[in-house]
């Protein structure tokens, strides 16, 4: 940890109030259940939300291979927080809040770019990439510019993936570190590089673009292009599929001898991460199942390996295959409108137009985050009708949805009674 | 919803190998023709570069090291070795040499990869890659890429050489062309000698020629190399058949002087100094002044911050022209390399055009 980080404090329970509607929702809310209307619609919760949630669980970033160089960065918005992460000239990744010791105009207007110094815009005040102040104007003799270094954030890299955290003190993540690590680092994701990217915003609070991710209930019904590659079974020992069980099961036999983990990670409800196979004769999230790109990843030499499929709470999946990486991010913006990030990734080699074609490679995705947009605003414009009433999940297919819905409240619990760590993360 | 945006990331949609010294050791020598032969190099590290690049070999000749540029001849699909097909010219006195000195085991230095001549930027386009004399080895480069890939792409390979003997990787080529179902190999020559047998194109370059040859010229995107009289020739005869020049490229293949690091000039003083055009002005720089002050003098105000190189506000885009510059960090590797300045730092060394930054 950089030495400018905030030092880790004893714990001495901070505790917060909680809005009333917060509360009563969460005494009305029911196990098993979609949440209550207030959680998807109401302003007050979304304020909690961003409280007990966004500034202080780790958010994904993006990835690492988006700041090959000293001095690439990249900026986001978390809600009310502008950050900026950057890499130093040793090559080490740092964030800090996008905020100038002056008079705090934001330093970076771009989504990202490359700097040899931070320079305010407003009055030139200039910090080097370590967020050490460095140079002033007109600021007079007692002004010690060693009083006013930017802010830091959190940051870390698993195996290429940038995560941030807000909080002074981050909860742990090396749960999910270790846990995902040997899924992912046969796919080198360090040496990848971004093709495409597309945000788009959708009109629907951020636990419900979550929690149509976290179900396959739909697809059959909503994703004939993802349905070419995609097995909608969750777990590997999924009864109702057959066919893919048959499938799973070779599949296992194979990845077995290549060393390729591929069984459910117990991530509790903070974070799920498996191999699953695509559908027979699939190998990539194409059209027409096809590989997006000639080159495979890092040293892989099997092309049909479907996908390690990860989660983690509470803003990122990702899709990693033998030929490429897919990362989502959400970002809120409001209850009611959501962000929503994609990045594609090949080889860092691969050559545009021979070894891939952007169109190809991403329009399965495009075409399904437009079906999961217009899905989610639908749940949305529902969900705030006075009639709603919040029904049952499917233990079969949504259970991921239970584990979701009980991680949040239990965030919320714990915001309230100042516990930093999960009370569920061992479940 | 944001377009896709597939050009606006740090990482290149091409990836283009980093220009790096490189310690070589000749490991093969093959002979092609009277006065052509291939050397193989091995390389420390893995040196890998884009087919149609070219490289400078510093040449340890007795009266001092000669540095000249070579097109490579290999395709670059094995990191670690290139191979450059040398024309030992009855002038090139470096080139003589060559033939002469290297041997198998030779160690000598080099620099590249350069240039951007190269098919790897022009995916899915019909091509004809056409060379004549050792112009051919860049055509030879792409080609042994298209195929080590096993691409099947429309592509016209035309050789031109002096007699059927000066035809270069005659056997290989035909090896290729049995491979690549999609390739059209035409070989033209200038003389035929009595009493030998040519079944080829005969005659030099003309539109009447040519176009027999590739009848669909003006559809394909021309990759050209050789004489220069040759690819001036080639070039007008694409444009008169309706290709568009911007997809005609050319390469002067070696032995070509490397460029040489630009002397700086010697600064000069006031009224009589370089002039700077800037934002539709032209005014006269002032020896010792940077930029920044210059500029002011003239009535344009640069942004500036820190004045002394730390803060990167005053930096522009230096489009012509050399300057000397101290900053102190204030711009990124990067952008110097881009061709930006700071200008609160520099002082002119020639005749200078500044842009300000997109």
């Amino acid at each position: 940890m950089p030495s400018q980080m905030p030092s880790n404090r004893p714990a001495q329970p901070q505790t917060h109030m909680l809005s009333d509607t917060t509360r009563a929702a969460l005494a009305e809310s029911r196990p098993g259940h979609a949440l209550p209307r207030a959680f998807y619609t109401d302003q007050a919760v979304f304020e909690d939300d961003m409280n007990a949630v966004f500034y202080r669980e780790w958010l994904f970033v993006g990835p690492e291979c988006e700041l090959p160089e000293p001095g690439d960065y990249v900026t986001l918005q978390v809600h009310e927080a502008p950050v900026i992460v950057l890499r130093d000239n040793d090559g080490q990744l740092r964030a800090f809040h996008n905020s100038c010791r002056h008079r705090g105009s934001t330093l970076c207007q771009k989504e990202r770019g490359n700097a040899a110094r931070l320079v305010c815009p407003y009055h030139q005040w200039t910090y080097d990439l370590t967020g050490k102040l460095i140079v002033t104007r007109f600021m007079g003799g007692d002004f010690d510019p060693k009083d006013f270094p930017l802010k830091p954030v959190h940051v870390t890299s698993i195996e290429g993936l940038v995560y941030i955290c807000l909080a002074e003190t981050p909860p742990d993540i090396e749960n999910f570190r270790a846990a995902i690590t040997p899924y992912i680092a046969p796919h080198e994701p360090r040496k990848t590089k971004i093709v495409a990217e597309s945000t788009i915003v959708e009109e629907a609070n951020w636990k419900l673009v979550i929690e149509n991710n976290r179900e396959c209930y739909h697809c059959a019904g909503a994703h004939p292009e993802l349905l070419v590659s995609l097995v909608e079974m969750a777990l590997p020992n999924d009864q109702r599929f057959a066919d893919e069980f048959r499938i799973m099961e070779q599949k296992a036999r194979e990845w077995d001898a290549l060393n390729l983990p591929h069984a459910p990670v117990d991530g509790g409800v903070e974070f799920r991460c498996i191999r699953l196979p695509f559908r027979e004769g699939a190998y990539s999230m194409t059209m027409d199942g096809q590989p997006a790109s000639k080159k495979l990843l890092g040293e892989l030499t099997e092309p049909d390996l479907g996908s390690v499929r990860a989660f983690r709470v509470p803003n990122n999946w990702h899709h990693f295959l033998s030929e490429m990486i897919i990362h989502f991010r959400i970002l809120p913006l409001g209850p009611n409108r959501t962000e929503v990030r994609t990045v594609w990734m090949v080889h860092e080699d691969a050559i545009e137009g021979w070894d891939y074609d952007v169109d190809r490679l991403s329009e399965v995705w495009v075409a399904t985050n437009a079906q999961d947009k217009e899905l989610a605003e639908n749940n949305q414009k529902g969900v705030t009708s006075p009639s709603y009433t919040p029904g049952p999940y499917s233990e079969i297919s949504e259970f991921m949805l239970i584990n979701f819905t009980e991680w949040y409240r239990d965030c919320l619990s714990r915001y309230e009674a100042g516990d930093t760590e999960s009370r569920t993360a061992a479940e | 919803m944001t377009a896709l945006n597939p050009h606006a990331f740090p990482k290149r949609a091409v990836p283009v190998p980093a220009i790096q010294e490189i310690a070589l050791e000749v490991i093969e020598i093959r002979r092609e023709t009277a006065d052509i032969v291939s050397f193989t190099f091995g390389t420390d590290g893995d040196f890998r570069h884009l087919p149609g690049q070219a490289v400078a070999l510093n040449l340890p000749m007795q009266d001092g090291v000669a540095t000249r540029m070579f097109t490579i001849a290999s395709a670059g699909l094995t990191p670690g070795s290139f191979t450059v097909t040398m024309k030992a010219a009855a002038s090139g006195h470096a080139t003589q040499w060559a033939h002469a000195a290297l041997t198998p085991g030779t160690r000598l230095s080099a620099r590249g990869p350069f240039g951007h001549f190269s098919l790897a930027f022009h995916p899915g386009e019909p091509l004809l890659l056409i060379g004549g004399g050792s112009g051919f080895t860049p055509m030879m480069s792409m080609l042994r890429w298209l195929h080590g890939r096993g691409e099947h792409v429309d592509v016209v390979v035309a050789q031109f050489a002096h007699a059927s003997e000066d035809l270069l990787f005659a056997d290989e080529l035909t090896q290729i062309d049995r491979e690549m179902p999609h390739l059209h190999r035409v070989d033209c020559v200038s003389t035929v000698p009595e009493g030998s047998a040519w079944s080829g194109y005969r005659g030099r370059v003309s539109r009447a020629l040519l176009r027999s040859m590739v009848p669909d010229l003006a559809r394909r995107r021309v990759f050209c190399c050789g004489p220069e009289g040759f690819m001036a020739e080639v070039g007008k005869i694409h444009r008169a058949e309706g290709g568009d020049p911007a997809r005609f490229l050319t390469e002067s293949f070696g032995p070509t002087k490397a460029p040489a690091p630009a002397e700086p000039t010697e600064p000069v003083a006031p009224g009589t100094g370089h002039k700077i055009s800037y934002r539709g002005k032209s005014f006269d720089a002032i020896a010792g002044q940077p930029l920044t002050a210059v500029a002011a003098r003239a009535g344009l105000r640069i942004p500036t911050g820190c004045g002394e190189g730390q803060c990167g506000t005053c930096r522009l885009r230096l489009t012509e022209g050399q300057v000397e510059m101290h900053h102190q960090g204030g711009l990124s590797a990067r952008d110097e390399a881009a061709g930006y300045i700071l200008a609160c730092c520099s002082t002119a060394k020639s005749d200078l055009s500044l842009e300000d930054p997109a």
